[in-house]
């Protein structure tokens, strides 16, 4: 290699630099409070970005065994994969169909589709809470899994369409001619395709979901039934007195499944968020 | 008659009844346990919590009556118990803060009955509790207990500087200008939280002013009372506090004093319980006195908390029999109140001397002798509109903008306007 280009790849790692630090700095210090003994949080001499005084656990101890944060994860997650995974289905059908079929309307359905997911969930819970409540939901985890398709799936739709349209139609026409149904060109041609698109609908979907609020906090209100969105709060905060190191340790173990499904797909959402771009 | 035999009439009665209870799922009146569903705050005294479920689990061994216990945090109350009337469907008993129950006055049952045994017994409601519960004659909910807002001091270093402790708050800023001095300013928030709300309250009501006038239409912010009282909050923020104030938050100054910075705030006593339950080395320092007055005499910001029952509720009587459970009977209530560590104090007369008060002699400062309680927005009756005001923050922001430059008049001006367009609705 030469200096050159030692030094060209020196500067673009340095000019990173700065976007590394901005991005985790919140990790940092959400970590960093969390292993802080009561003490030094409460020590203004203290300096805010070291531990001088020894680390412990007591925070993580307190958020695991005297608060049902373990229910709570339990929850988040079934919630959050049940209704990802039911939004992407038919988020994916939905999509496919704006994006490929002709048919009276397509354009401004797809318009609609958009404009639903602008309504902001503020307006929408106090609506929706007759619906959970005529459902017979009322207080359960269940009416959650019911209701965050109402925003998942018209983005899963908007987001996928661009994608739906990057692919080539020649690919399908082909499978057609060859004797395939649309259903199982779809399924077998165009799917594999579009996998990273999918990929990164269900992560953006996953996420949402997981760290969704106001449904989560009006459905439900057990503390066998709510998610760690609402746990950590309703516990950890009581007006103003914040438990400052066990809401860290809970913003920490809340981030790890987050953290750890971008980074083993991370290439696949990078691909899948900017294919409708190049189009 | 010889087709129906005595055997085959048990056997095909009980047979249909079990297919019944099996197909609805509900079994026959006399089979069905009673329960009720409390719908409660995250108590600041996370300890008052678990008293509340070790009385609501005797309360169910006692009665039959199951009793299930939710609880939500403070902030979160307003968005849930929407929710709940909107769907008509929830809880059966709810926590109501200050002046909720006027809020949702047209949801709540009548419980007249419970406060007149209660009162029986303990004597009158506190004026600020009775005020926000018992709405146009009717009380809406059931009073229980309450957090006042006092001064919270560090004993050392106004022994240290020989300072006296403030009995106006003019006293207060002759000792802030000192603590300011030491390193310690003062601790007022003056931003959009509650808290600057619940001391510049009792600020502009010992000046004799008011934002609403008593008949809950008329604005009276622009005032020389309130102009006194600005200027008060003028000299304060350039001789005895810091900027920071103006960027606060309900727990900063809590934080201040638990962190050896603040020499004074104003606060109900969590500042000092949390940091003796903490720990903190603070917590040997701090010490309490009641909020100082003004030429209109003593005001305090007072935060009642009440229990109501929902219309919607299947569950009213069982409801009832609860509250009177927690609250009817005096070693019940005493260990319900006890259990919050002072932080919680009854809202009856007759039990103003309770015996928490001297379980640390921190909390003799504590006990309540001619203050006049108020909630926000007195002396207007609590209503929708005053209940915007207050929170659309239009007192602390008036403050800060005189402060930071504003004239007072033209602060005055700003805040009456702001306070007409929501009068005018």
């Amino acid at each position: 290699m030469t200096r050159r280009k030692i030094t060209q790849r020196l500067a673009m790692h340095l000019l990173l630099v700065p976007f590394l630090v901005f991005a985790l700095f919140p990790f940092y210090h959400m970590t960093l409070t969390s292993l802080k003994q009561n003490k030094e949080l409460y020590d203004r001499t203290a300096v805010p970005l070291l531990i001088r005084q020894g680390p412990t656990l007591e925070h993580y101890t307190k958020l695991l065994w005297d608060t049902a944060f373990l229910t709570w994860t339990k929850n988040s997650l079934l919630v959050t994969v049940l209704s990802t995974f039911v939004s992407l289905v038919i988020g994916t059908v939905a999509a496919y169909a704006l994006a490929r079929l002709k048919f009276f309307g397509v354009a401004s359905l797809g318009t609609g589709i958009f404009v639903t997911y602008l309504v902001p969930t503020s307006l929408l819970f106090l609506p929706l809470a007759q619906v959970v409540n005529w459902l017979g939901l009322g207080d359960s985890k269940w009416a959650l899994v019911v209701t965050y398709p109402t925003f998942l799936v018209p983005f899963c739709t908007w987001l996928l369409m661009g994608y739906f349209r990057t692919v080539p139609k020649e690919v399908e026409e082909c499978a057609m001619v060859d004797g395939a149904t649309r259903i199982q060109a779809l399924w077998r041609i165009v799917l594999p395709i579009t996998v990273p698109g999918l990929v990164c609908a269900a992560l953006f979907a996953f996420t949402l979901s997981w760290n969704e609020f106001i449904y989560a906090l009006t459905f439900t209100s057990s503390s066998e039934q709510i998610t760690a969105s609402v746990g950590v709060t309703s516990e950890l905060v009581r007006g103003d007195i914040y438990y400052w190191g066990s809401l860290m340790a809970g913003a920490v173990l809340s981030s790890v499944p987050i953290v750890v499904l971008y980074v083993f797909f991370l290439d696949y959402y990078v691909s899948g968020l900017t294919a409708g771009a190049i189009k | 008659m010889s087709g129906i035999t005595r055997r085959h009439f048990l056997t095909t009665t009980a047979g249909t009844g079990l297919a019944g209870i099996l197909a609805t799922g509900v079994p026959p009146v006399l089979g069905q346990q009673r329960e009720v569903s409390y719908l409660c705050w995250n108590n600041f005294a996370p300890l008052m919590d678990k008293k509340l479920a070790e009385i609501g689990q005797r309360f169910t061994k006692d009665t039959g009556i199951k009793l299930k216990i939710d609880h939500i945090a403070a902030a979160q109350q307003a968005a849930k118990y929407a929710s709940e009337v909107q769907s008509q469907a929830g809880h059966d008993l709810v926590e109501m803060r200050m002046h909720f129950p006027w809020l949702y006055d047209s949801q709540l049952i009548d419980l007249g009955d419970l406060v007149a045994d209660l009162e029986k017994k303990y004597g009158k409601v506190l004026s600020s509790a009775g005020e926000t519960a018992r709405v146009r004659g009717t009380w809406r909910a059931v009073p229980q207990y309450h957090a006042m807002f006092v001064a919270t001091y560090r004993e050392d270093l106004f022994k240290k500087a020989s300072l006296k402790i403030p009995d106006t708050w003019e006293d207060l800023y002759t000792a802030g200008k000192e603590l300011k001095k030491m390193g310690h300013p003062v601790g007022i928030p003056i931003s959009q939280n509650y808290d600057s709300i619940s001391t510049a309250g009792p600020v502009l009501w010992s000046s004799g002013g008011q934002e609403v006038d008593k008949d809950g239409k008329t604005v009276r912010i622009n005032s020389p009372q309130t102009a006194q009282m600005i200027e008060w909050y003028k000299k304060m923020f350039r001789d005895c506090m810091e900027p920071e104030v103006l960027s606060w938050d309900d727990a900063s100054n809590n934080q201040a004093i638990q962190q050896g910075k603040a020499g004074w705030i104003h606060n109900p006593v969590s500042a000092y319980i949390v940091a003796k339950q903490m720990k903190l080395p603070t917590a040997d320092t701090i010490n309490h006195h009641r909020t100082p007055g003004g030429p209109a005499g003593r005001h305090e910001t007072d935060v009642p908390r009440h229990i109501g029952i929902w219309k919607f509720s299947k569950n009213a009587e069982p409801a009832k029999e609860f509250i009177r459970y927690l609250l009817g009977k005096r070693e019940t209530y005493d260990e319900f109140i006890m259990s919050a560590d002072a932080f919680n104090l009854p809202v009856y007369e007759k039990l103003q001397d309770h015996p928490v008060l001297k379980t640390d002699p921190k909390y003799a400062g504590l006990k309540a002798e001619g203050v006049q309680y108020h909630c926000y927005g007195w002396p207007a009756p609590p209503s929708d509109k005053v209940q915007l005001i207050t929170n659309s923050f239009i007192m602390p922001n008036m403050i800060a903008k005189a402060v930071t430059g504003t004239s007072t008049k033209d602060a005055m001006v700003w805040a009456e306007n702001e306070m007409k367009k929501i009068m005018a609705g």
